[in-house]
């Protein structure tokens, strides 16, 4: 004691003996005045980290994951061991989510917009309000539109979700009575289902034995980057390599095709000349695989280019219409034709053909999102996976798979809380006008039922087939992720009352009246994802495994639950009361608040998962609480074959000859009472009469004239997009040079050297791309990994309104160009998708 | 020897205000600037800025664009952005945490514990301490909270006030919030120096630092 006074100076010590002395009447004055802080009443003592199970849903892979919490913070991230799908992997884009998580320009709390003027160039002037003002006036305004009748002119928008979004989605837009649920799934990659529907009746992304294959070709596809269960295939691509041989069908150079044997770098949009020109060389080699498509009846083969065959002559086992096939579109694709359509070498494709066909049935053709999401794509996509019905391996050892079965439970119905207002506005069409002649969207062989996303702004736009007076969006950004985007900034403004539900303000925030702060789906929420992958089905849970920093709240349960609440208050308690039927199937309780409602109604959705009382299959677990620490149940392994001769087409064979496709086109045309070949000719397709049916080539559809637009546009994705949600974090940017071709903390548009020297573009100039429907600046790439005549650029820069890295000078500078800005909108009209890839021409500038 | 006590109150006072400063301006701050330039000509220039209701909506939205967002944050309120890697919520912040825990106090609202306006108010909490053990004569812990104060200043607030300073100064559109940062810019680090002043003979090192 006496050691520590020596240490107070002279000065303290005399105010310190005068403090003593009048303390008692300042005292008082100055007790702790506190806002931020409360006293603890059990402090804190340092807790040991943890692993957490959870999901990441940076891409469709949707891995199993686990968060290292210390304290209430994610420090870092693992692939769960528990998963058999991702088998404790997980990759760049898992790790990159605890820059988004921490981001200091998310939402933070709820917000209005306080300029009435909607614009590009209108600073939305966001001021905070509180959760009850922002839900009070979002359920006002939903009360108009039921009070007027005229609640179909309520519209849902979804972009990324989790399971629960029924919850958001459907129920609540039924009930409240409208059809305008429209989610994104068209600009993601709907084309390439409709390749496997029309032929196995499959409406499904597939997963991939490539432990057992022997030969992989990847077509427009770049697993190691992209597409499906990232992290899986990039822990066994080593072991992949040893026993088969890989070719990447890409106008770039891939992720995929840096580790691959052959690279086909086809001209874009001719995938569908190169598979018929494949399926020609496949059947006249004779190297279909005949234990599954059957064979002659004397074993000769009588597939020889240019000659029709008798359809007697050959018998099918597990598939119909070869021959068919064959007359109509096959015997004259020969190898110098397909060639010279595709740019390819004649060898090269006669290599890697045989080699495929001789490897059959261990043979995949993994069709992605390229050869498929293009103006004429879907019949590319048939086309493309009909090699897989030749050489056998739809459902085989070493093929292509579909889903394993799971067992979650879909939510309560809504009909009985729909009332005569949200039956009657629930009869009106829908805003993306799928189904009218020009949009078949012949999703499951039914007309009308697919989405067609981007054509929504028309229809808002347009006011046809209404206008739209109070939209809610979610977890998506229209205004930059679809071709086009000058149309969505047009629609969005046009709407008087839109909601946007999102964890960072966007390009379409932009345009809101109210922002909600949604919780990061990895971190903050209660949700539930399910994946293929390594022969077996996960269901994996997202789980709130930190303290929130902000204000946030779900987007697809709490969010809906406290409007149902506010609807309630103002006199309409259908939707509330709907929800309370989600009971907690261990208490058989059902929620009172937002909270019990988040936890329930994914206990309920995934009740058959972990009550040992239900099991059904798969893993098994004595009851909730071990389900939720381990975060994922996984399913039994993969039945192989059992599909053979059992597919949900209408001759339950894998058909070469679609009478599926026959069946839904033909009830889209009389429905327009009209003929196939009207409904062809609307769409924009060059199919006439019995071609319709089949797997065949179409042209490219390509917009802007070849003088004048001498370059085609390869886009392609980032292995670090997070879904179009990670330019905002640094590591993105640091890193965006492991993207074969791209710069850090730059975008680049890649052209081959052939075509720079003639056009003098040097290494870095600034150039703009100029299409038909917009312009773009970035930076120039010469490289030699693009086929000469395309110019390739990544596509998920271009932030102009994202955060402080995203743009390069918010709200001014870009960081390069979004190429949606140069793609036109258009579609594959058959299965309702956009068209990404081949579907535009540009010329390169010099700035 | 009265107003020497006075002016620990004053810094006290004044962390408190301008802690206040940090929130979403409402009808209240007229008065609360007011008050604070009536007991401190510190203040004066300020409350000269104060707009009145009318005025109020610009103010607002000038403070949501600075440090609320939703877009770009134009000046980021949390330590842990400068100090770390453009990100909330890192081992600085946790750093910050940890001295509200060993106060035996807890963060009540929803944000980063990092924020400014917890950082001032904490420098208000460890002010009226100092006071409190005045009154005991208690120089042990008096001296101990002189030393929490200095640092805590100089382990965060102080570290990365002056870049949050210049960004308002660069960003803001309102003279209000110009004015403030301006303000907390000066006070902070002349309150840290007159801390340290109060402690200086204390050690070796920091004594010959002034």
């Amino acid at each position: 004691m006496k050691e520590k006074e020596n240490k107070i100076t002279r000065k303290s010590f005399l105010r310190t003996a005068t403090a003593a002395a009048t303390v008692g009447a300042l005292g008082a004055i100055l007790k702790p005045n506190l806002r931020a802080f409360a006293k603890s009443s059990n402090p804190k003592s340092s807790e040991p980290g943890e692993w957490k199970s959870t999901t990441c849903q940076g891409c469709t892979s949707w891995c199993s994951v686990q968060v290292y919490v210390i304290n209430g913070r994610a420090v870092k991230v693992r692939g769960n061991p528990n998963s058999k799908v991702n088998r404790g992997n997980c990759c760049a884009r898992c790790h990159m989510s605890l820059q988004q998580v921490y981001d200091p320009d998310r939402v933070k709390v709820p917000m209005k917009r306080t300029n009435p003027k909607k614009g590009r160039n209108e600073d939305p002037k966001f001021v905070p309000i509180s959760w009850d003002e922002a839900l009070s006036t979002i359920a006002d305004k939903i009360m108009e539109l039921r009070k007027n009748n005229e609640t179909y002119k309520y519209m849902l928008m979804r972009g990324r979700y989790s399971y629960m979004r029924d919850i958001l989605y459907d129920r609540m837009t039924k009930i409240i009575g409208s059809p305008n649920n429209i989610s994104h799934s068209a600009i993601c990659a709907e084309a390439e289902k409709f390749g496997p529907y029309y032929t196995e009746g499959l409406w499904d992304y597939r997963q991939y034995d490539v432990l057992n294959a022997r030969y992989i070709i990847l077509w427009g596809a770049d697993p190691l980057s992209a597409n499906r269960q990232v992290s899986y295939y990039l822990s066994v691509w080593g072991e992949t390599l040893e026993h088969a041989n890989v070719a990447v069908i890409d106008p770039r150079f891939s992720a995929s095709a840096a580790k691959a044997g052959e690279w086909l770098p086809i001209i874009p949009g001719q995938d569908g000349a190169l598979a018929v020109g494949m399926a020609h060389i496949l059947l006249t080699e004779g190297l279909w695989y005949k234990d599954f498509v059957g064979d002659f009846t004397d074993g000769v083969n009588k597939f020889i280019p240019g000659r029709t065959v008798n359809e007697e002559d050959f018998v099918e086992k597990h598939t119909h219409g070869i021959v068919k096939w064959w007359n109509l579109e096959l015997k004259d694709k020969t190898p110098e034709w397909t060639a010279e359509k595709t740019g390819l070498p004649l060898e090269q494709i006669r290599t890697v053909t045989i080699e495929f066909g001789r490897k059959a049935p261990h043979s995949i053709c993994w069709v992605g999102g390229g050869p498929a999401m293009q103006v004429r794509g879907g019949y590319s996509a048939m086309a493309a996976h009909a090699l897989n019905g030749i050489v056998g391996s739809v459902d085989n050892v070493g093929g292509t798979l579909k889903a394993n079965k799971e067992y979650t439970l879909s939510f309560p119905a809504p009909d009985a809380f729909m009332d005569d207002i949200a039956k009657s506005g629930k009869k009106h069409k829908k805003i993306d006008q799928r189904g009218t002649k020009e949009f078949p969207a012949l999703k499951e062989g039914k007309p009308g039922s697919a989405v067609v996303t981007n054509n929504a702004a028309d229809g808002i736009l347009n006011e046809d087939p209404n206008e739209i007076k109070v939209a809610i969006a979610y977890m998506n950004n229209f205004t930059f992720s679809c071709p086009q985007p000058e149309r969505w900034e047009r629609a969005l403004s046009k709407i008087p009352f839109l909601v946007h539900l999102t964890t960072n303000a966007s390009e379409f925030t932009y345009f809101a009246d109210i922002v909600l702060p949604s919780v990061h789906h990895m971190f903050e929420k209660w949700g539930y994802v399910k994946s293929i992958g390594n022969g077996y089905r996960h269901v994996t849970l997202l789980e709130p495994v930190i303290e929130p920093v902000w204000d946030v709240r779900i987007d697809e349960t709490e969010i809906p639950w406290l409007i149902a609440e506010k609807l309630a208050e103002k006199g309409f308690d259908n939707l509330l009361r709907h929800y309370q039927e989600y009971k907690d199937p261990e208490t058989g309780k059902g929620p009172w608040n937002e909270k019990e409602f988040a936890l329930y109604s994914l206990k309920y959705a995934t009740h058959h998962l972990w009550d040992p009382a239900e099991y059904k299959g798969g893993d098994k677990f004595t009851g909730w609480e071990q389900f939720r620490a381990a975060g994922v149940w996984n399913s039994d392994p993969y039945p192989y074959r059992k599909r053979w001769s059992n597919m949900k087409t209408k001759t339950h064979k894998f058909e070469f000859y679609s009478e599926t496709l026959k069946a839904a086109l033909t009830a889209h045309a009389e429905k327009h009472s009209t003929t196939v070949d009207d409904i062809l000719e609307t769409c924009k397709y060059q199919a006439r009469g019995e071609h319709a049916f089949i797997p065949h080539y179409e042209e490219p559809y390509l917009w802007g004239d070849e003088k004048e637009f001498p370059f085609v546009h390869v886009d392609y994705k980032s292995r670090l997009n997070r879904e179009g949600r990670s330019a905002n974090c640094p590591w993105y940017q640091e890193f965006k040079y492991l993207d074969p071709g791209d710069e850090s903390w730059d975008d680049v548009a890649k052209l081959n050297p052939i075509d720079a020297n003639k056009l003098k573009v040097k290494d870095g100039d600034r150039i703009k791309l100029i299409s038909k429907t917009g312009q773009l600046e970035c930076h120039a790439k010469l490289w030699e990994g693009v086929r000469p005549g395309t110019v390739a650029k990544c596509y998920g820069q271009g932030h102009w309104a994202y955060g402080r890295v995203a743009s390069k000078q918010f709200g001014k500078a870009p960081r390069g160009g979004n190429n949606n800005v140069i793609i036109p909108a258009d579609y594959d009209r058959l299965s309702g998708s956009t068209a990404f890839y081949g579907v535009t021409r540009v010329k390169v500038v010099k700035v | 020897m009265q107003e020497t006590l006075a002016e620990v109150y004053q810094r006290g006072n004044s962390y408190k205000f301008l802690s206040e400063c940090y929130y979403l301006p409402d009808e209240n701050l007229l008065e609360k600037v007011g008050d604070a330039a009536e007991s401190n000509s510190f203040f004066v220039e300020l409350a000269c800025l104060v707009p009145g209701v009318i005025e109020l909506d610009s103010l607002r939205v000038d403070f949501t664009r600075l440090f609320v967002g939703p877009f770009k944050l134009l000046a980021p309120p949390y330590g842990s952005v400068y100090l770390e890697d453009n990100r909330i919520l890192g081992d600085s912040t946790v750093d910050v945490r940890s001295f509200y825990e060993g106060e035996g106090l807890e963060v009540v609202i929803k944000d980063a514990p990092d924020h400014i306006a917890m950082e001032l108010e904490f420098m208000h909490y460890l002010v009226t301490k100092q006071i409190e053990a005045t009154g005991k004569a208690n120089l042990q812990i008096l001296e101990s909270f002189l030393q929490k104060q200095q640092s805590f200043l100089q382990t965060h607030l102080a570290r990365w006030l002056p870049r949050f300073v210049q960004k308002v100064q660069e960003n803001a559109q309102t003279e209000f919030y110009k004015k403030l940062t301006q303000l907390t810019g000066m006070f902070v680090p002349k309150d840290m120096n007159d801390c340290s002043l109060y402690y200086a003979q204390q050690s070796g090192p920091i004594g010959e630092q002034l």
